[in-house]
């Protein structure tokens, strides 16, 4: 039994049916029973009711949404076809088997097909690859089959219309879904022909700005450099990012002056363009010349927005400009200024001492001319003959000085012209110079020639104030010059030519003076005041020239410092004089001691020390019997190295003794140095004693000087009885003049040294 | 704690109402203490109720007596109607006190609430049961405020007074005769008092989501730009006339403006014809979405038997218990003759001695899951009170 049913039994007081119920529980149960039902009926026909409603509330909410929702779903895809319609790139949809399902209107431009029959094609056509075997079927089969992506920016469609025309494409594929499942692929694609074309275009252009020989260098509108090419580095030697963010003034090279780049600047902005010649600086440091042209890129309101510089190197045009030029002014043979240009250099030369007669110096004019030249081309040959004048060439251009100019006239013609003349004698010098050096045989194709010159000389303004007369006149200079015999100079005025010549004659007779043994040695002795002994001799060198006479040492010793001759004659003096000293010692006389007088040349010469070695050698002459004598000026010249050739000298045991002391520079600083044993007071000094008290003061001076230092005095020039007087007076050592005896030859000497009067014990002391 | 549980039902035992009342079995007055609770539940639809009660009031001059009209009273596993029930509690060692206040309208009911737990307040209230006004009172500010004082400390149970199906008049009652428009209170004391609650529905929703577009605090005016009352109207056709109590019927899900968070179920009140408005025992605020419930009658009996089980849960397996089920009068409408099933469920699954009381009420209150109370609709719901 239903429990409802029991339970309405419980409540009406029937528990059971085992009794049958009385009428009143009978209708209460029935009431009961009753209300179930109609409770029953109540709760179906609310629930049929509410379910009924409800379901057509529901029916009407799905239509409404339904409609609701086609109408939305119809307008987004309105909105998405305006969409796909407008985008510029090709929109194509593809089903898995590669049709195009759905094209865009921009895609069907590109390929060139009406939208309605787009359906006969497929993406294998725009591949051109129609081939089920190609490799863009296994690609598109990986994007419809796994979902993968494919993009190819580098791609080339067919034209499905237009003859199947190519184009350049960029275009990219993606799985196009439902749900999981993919139903096609998305492509999206792009014409990238121009852009090809302008890749190429642009690409070439790199090449050209990359590749150009010129160097490249573009600016920004404020100067600063944004790019430079290879050139660039190869000319400048900066390399591009040492370059980069600077502007262009690292490259300048100071030559050009500031109103230069400011000119520049100014064409540049009025006419946008420049072009012309600069010098620039390499990043090693060389300057070169620049052709420069440069350009102003306008940008927007006309305004520079770049500059773009095109340079070449034309160092090599300026270098053969300069040949050119060069080649115009100088002789092709020896490479020495030809006649032309000399005429420029002696015109410019000759003007400025003009417009300036305060300028020191005179133009000196020298032709030169080879003796005899005809004859050596001729045994020679041209070609040698050209190899001689060369040699020449480079010989008279080593010898002259720096500011002289030699030329060739042509042949075997040559010109110097000496701009800063000061004396007669320095032309002189030069002329001899190139005589002697001329002499010196030249060696051409391994046959030593021995050629001599000719010299012809004029000197502005007195021979001529143009160069047209100068050289007519040194022209005139030069034929007598030959007319003598060549193998000398002339002056072109007469007085200075017999000047030169006898110099010349002196050269070279003293040349031949030793070889011809015609230089002779003199000796003036030297006493002690104390005892009037002889203690020494003082061997002075004279000359007795077969054709001059007797030539006093004033007149050739200059001439013989002048040409070097000093130092053979020197080292002849004191060969000379060791060797007597020696010879008079063996023939028995007491040892007193031999001076020898070195000059300046002599003793800087270097050689000194191994020169009086030798002869102290050679004679086996006691050293402590010679002694040196030299003068101030050579002790001065350069004191320190003075010092050590003292030293050095000190060395072999030799005296040394200073002299003419008083008339240089008699520091007693140096007089301190100078390890000397005597000094020898200038006779110029003794001369005037006792008239001048001056003179007096000084040899006093010099004296008491001498004592203080330890050395011994010698008082030359000694020639009466009251200098005597006063030197003993004063504490002088010794005395030498022509009171006692005039420098006298070996013979005569060894006559004084007999006779009674000459004591010559104890002549050296010990 | 000793409890004794007697009901009064017209001497007749007619349902004419006009015969005097007497006890089936008369209450033990030796029980009246100051401990003693005495719970009242009654058919309001009496003659001379009233003094009835009154009486039953001087019979227990110590005691706290308490109560409400009902649509039903719940009795020991069974349905009573057309009477008194009452429920004597007293208890060992626990305290009680009451506490009322008047809600003459739904805006009311939070400042009520406020003031009735301020008076409950002590540091130890263990639990408070309320009986309010079942037509004037908006259950859900009634809810916050008791939960604005005491938080989650103390549980707050209890429900909505009714009156039948008829929904005019509601009584509570607090030592004395009882008053309309009043909610009172009772404040369990002391750390030997156990209660404990569940609550449970078992509805259906059916039909589509309606949004609320039209409505102020409980009472609705449109839902979907449509009167609410003609819809109901539609869905109860025949029935519409039985309104407002046909409404129980087909109580409202409602869920917030965006159709989530947990369902609520609010039921109705009462009906406006003249507004075409619909109160209801809570809340239905504007732009939140509802949807029409149905009852299920498994599922509702079933409900019963999971409340039981929730409040029954740790209880101590013997020893005496008192359980009140309120219960909406909506389930009752619906079960009908099978109401007495969900009774029985919900008092099978406590422990044996466990005794009932209760009745069908508009609204019941419990705590939620955070602790929270809330205002209940269509739900049965227990609260199991024992000393330990």
């Amino acid at each position: 039994m239903h429990p409802v049913l029991l339970r309405q039994l419980r409540k009406i007081g029937l528990p059971g049916l085992e009794a049958p119920p009385d009428r009143a529980q009978w209708a209460k149960f029935l009431e009961r029973v009753d209300h179930c039902y109609q409770q029953s009926d109540d709760d179906r026909y609310l629930l049929e009711r509410s379910m009924s409603l409800s379901s057509d509330e529901l029916r009407r909410l799905y239509d409404e949404l339904k409609a609701s929702t086609e109408s939305q779903l119809a307008e987004s895809r309105d909105q998405l076809r305006t969409l796909i319609d407008s985008i510029s790139e090709g929109l194509a949809w593809l089903d898995v088997e590669g049709r195009i399902r759905l094209l865009n209107p921009a895609g069907c431009i590109m390929l060139g097909v009406m939208e309605q029959d787009i359906a006969d094609h497929t993406l294998f056509e725009l591949l051109g690859c129609e081939s089920p075997a190609a490799p863009a079927h296994e690609r598109f089969e990986k994007v419809v089959r796994k979902g993968e992506n494919w993009r190819d920016d580098n791609g080339t469609f067919h034209r499905v219309g237009l003859g199947k025309h190519p184009f350049a494409v960029s275009f990219q594929l993606n799985p196009m879904y439902a749900g999981s499942r993919i139903i096609g692929a998305v492509m999206i694609f792009r014409d990238i022909s121009r852009q090809r074309e302008q890749d190429a275009k642009i690409k070439l252009w790199a090449t050209v700005f990359q590749t150009t020989e010129e160097g490249v260098i573009i600016t920004n509108a404020d100067g600063v450099i944004i790019a430079v090419n290879a050139s660039f580095t190869s000319i400048t030697g900066y390399r591009e990012d040492e370059a980069l963010g600077r502007t262009p003034k690292f490259l300048q090279s100071g030559r050009q002056a500031p109103s230069f780049y400011q000119a520049l600047w100014e064409r540049l902005g009025i006419v946008g363009y420049w072009q012309g010649e600069l010098y620039n600086q390499r990043k090693g440091g060389e300057i070169y010349p620049q052709l420069m042209s440069i350009n102003a890129v306008r940008g927007e309101g006309g305004k520079p927005a770049y500059y773009v510089a095109v340079f070449s190197d034309i160092s090599h045009i300026k270098r053969s400009e300069a040949r050119l030029e060069y080649l115009a002014h100088h002789d092709p043979l020896t490479g020495l200024p030809n006649r032309l240009h000399f005429e420029d250099l002696l015109g410019k030369a000759m003007d400025r001492r003009q417009a300036d007669p305060a300028l020191a110096g005179q133009v000196a004019l020298m032709f030169l001319d080879v003796d005899r030249f005809k004859d050596i081309n001729d045994s020679l040959g041209h070609h040698k003959g050209d190899l001689l004048l060369k040699n020449l060439a480079r010989r008279l251009s080593a010898l002259l000085d720096p500011s002289d100019v030699i030329a060739r006239q042509g042949g075997d013609d040559f010109v110097v012209m000496a701009a800063q003349i000061r004396s007669i004698e320095e032309v002189e010098e030069r002329a001899g110079r190139i005589l002697e050096a001329l002499k010196k045989p030249v060696v051409v194709g391994g046959q030593a020639v021995f050629v001599s010159c000719s010299l012809g000389i004029s000197i502005a303004p007195r021979d001529g104030r143009d160069p047209a007369t100068l050289y007519k006149n040194a022209d005139t200079a030069l034929f007598q010059a030959k007319r003598n015999g060549g193998n000398s100079y002339e002056f072109f005025s007469e007085a200075l030519s017999q000047r030169a010549r006898e110099r010349f004659e002196l050269e070279t007779r003293l040349r031949h003076a030793i070889d011809r043994e015609e230089f002779i040695l003199y000796y003036q002795p030297q006493f002690r005041a104390s005892d009037k002994r002889l203690v020494g001799v003082e061997a002075l060198i004279r000359w007795e020239s077969p054709g001059f006479g007797l030539v006093p040492p004033g007149k050739f010793i200059p001439l013989a410092e002048e040409t070097r001759l000093i130092d053979t004659i020197g080292v002849w003096v004191l060969n000379e004089a060791c060797a007597q000293a020696r010879a008079w010692r063996d023939l028995g006389f007491a040892p007193f001691r031999m001076a020898v007088n070195l000059s300046s040349y002599q003793f800087q010469s270097g050689k000194i020390v191994d020169q009086v070695r030798l002869a102290l050698d050679q004679s086996g002459l006691d050293p402590r019997c010679l002694e040196l004598e030299l003068t101030e000026s050579a002790l001065m010249h350069e004191p320190e190295r003075a010092m050590e050739i003292l030293r050095e000298l000190r060395g072999l045991g030799v005296h040394l003794a200073i002299d003419d002391f008083g008339t240089g520079y008699s520091s007693l600083n140096y007089l301190k140095l100078f390890d000397v044993d005597a000094l020898k007071i200038d006779s110029s000094f003794i001369r005037d004693i006792p008239h001048d008290k001056n003179d007096e003061h000084i040899a006093r001076a010099v004296i008491a000087l001498a004592r203080s230092f330890g050395l011994r005095v010698v008082a030359e020039g000694v020639e009466t009885a009251e200098q005597i007087e006063f030197l003993l007076k004063e504490g002088c050592d010794e005395l030498q003049g022509f009171y006692f005896s005039r420098p006298v030859p070996a013979m005569e000497l060894m006559n004084l040294l007999c006779s009674p009067g000459y004591d010559l014990t104890h002549a050296i002391p010990t | 704690m000793r409890i004794s549980l007697h009901y009064a039902s017209s001497a007749s035992g007619d349902s004419d109402n006009t015969g005097s009342k007497h006890w089936d079995v008369p209450p033990d007055t030796e029980l009246d203490s100051p401990n003693t609770l005495a719970l009242l539940f009654w058919d309001p639809d009496q003659d001379g109720i009233s003094s009835f009660l009154e009486g039953v009031d001087s019979l227990f001059p110590q005691s706290l007596v308490a109560g409400c009209s009902t649509a039903g009273e719940i009795f020991d596993g069974e349905l009573r109607e057309g009477g008194v029930s009452l429920a004597l509690v007293r208890f060992d060692s626990s305290r009680i006190k009451a506490a009322s206040a008047l809600v003459a309208k739904g805006s009311d009911s939070y400042e009520a609430a406020r003031a009735i737990a301020g008076e409950l307040q002590a540091d130890d209230l263990k639990a408070v049961f309320v009986l309010s006004d079942g037509l004037s009172v908006n259950g859900s500010e009634l809810a916050r405020g008791f939960n604005e004082i005491f938080g989650d400390a103390v549980v707050v149970t209890g429900g909505l007074a009714a009156d039948g199906a008829r929904f005019r008049h509601t009584w509570t009652l607090i030592n004395g005769a009882p008053a309309e428009q009043q909610v009172v209170a009772v404040g369990l004391y002391g750390d030997s008092i156990e209660v404990r609650y569940g609550s449970k529905g078992g509805w259906d929703i059916f039909g589509p989501d309606r949004r609320v577009t039209r409505s102020q605090g409980n009472v609705l005016y449109e839902l979907d730009g449509r009167p609410a009352l003609e819809l109901y109207k539609q869905y109860l056709g025949d029935k519409a006339g039985e309104l407002p109590a046909a409404g129980l019927l087909f109580p409202l899900a409602l869920r917030d403006d965006k159709g989530r968070g947990e369902r609520v179920v609010r039921t109705i009140l009462a009906v406006d014809e003249s507004e075409q408005s619909i109160t209801f025992a809570g809340d239905i605020p504007l732009g939140s979405m509802t949807t029409l419930m149905r009852a299920n009658f498994d599922r509702l009996i079933t409900g019963a038997a999971e409340a039981g089980e929730m409040a029954g849960l740790d209880t101590p397996a013997k020893g005496e218990a008192l359980s009140i089920a309120i219960s909406c009068v909506g389930r009752r409408l619906v079960l009908g003759e099978r109401t007495e099933e969900e009774i029985e469920a919900s008092l099978d699954v406590l422990p044996p001695g466990t005794r009932q009381t209760g009745f069908y009420s508009y609204g019941e209150l419990s705590p939620l899951t955070s602790g929270a109370c809330d205002l209940h609709n269509q739900t049965m719901t227990l609260t199991l009170i024992y000393e330990i």
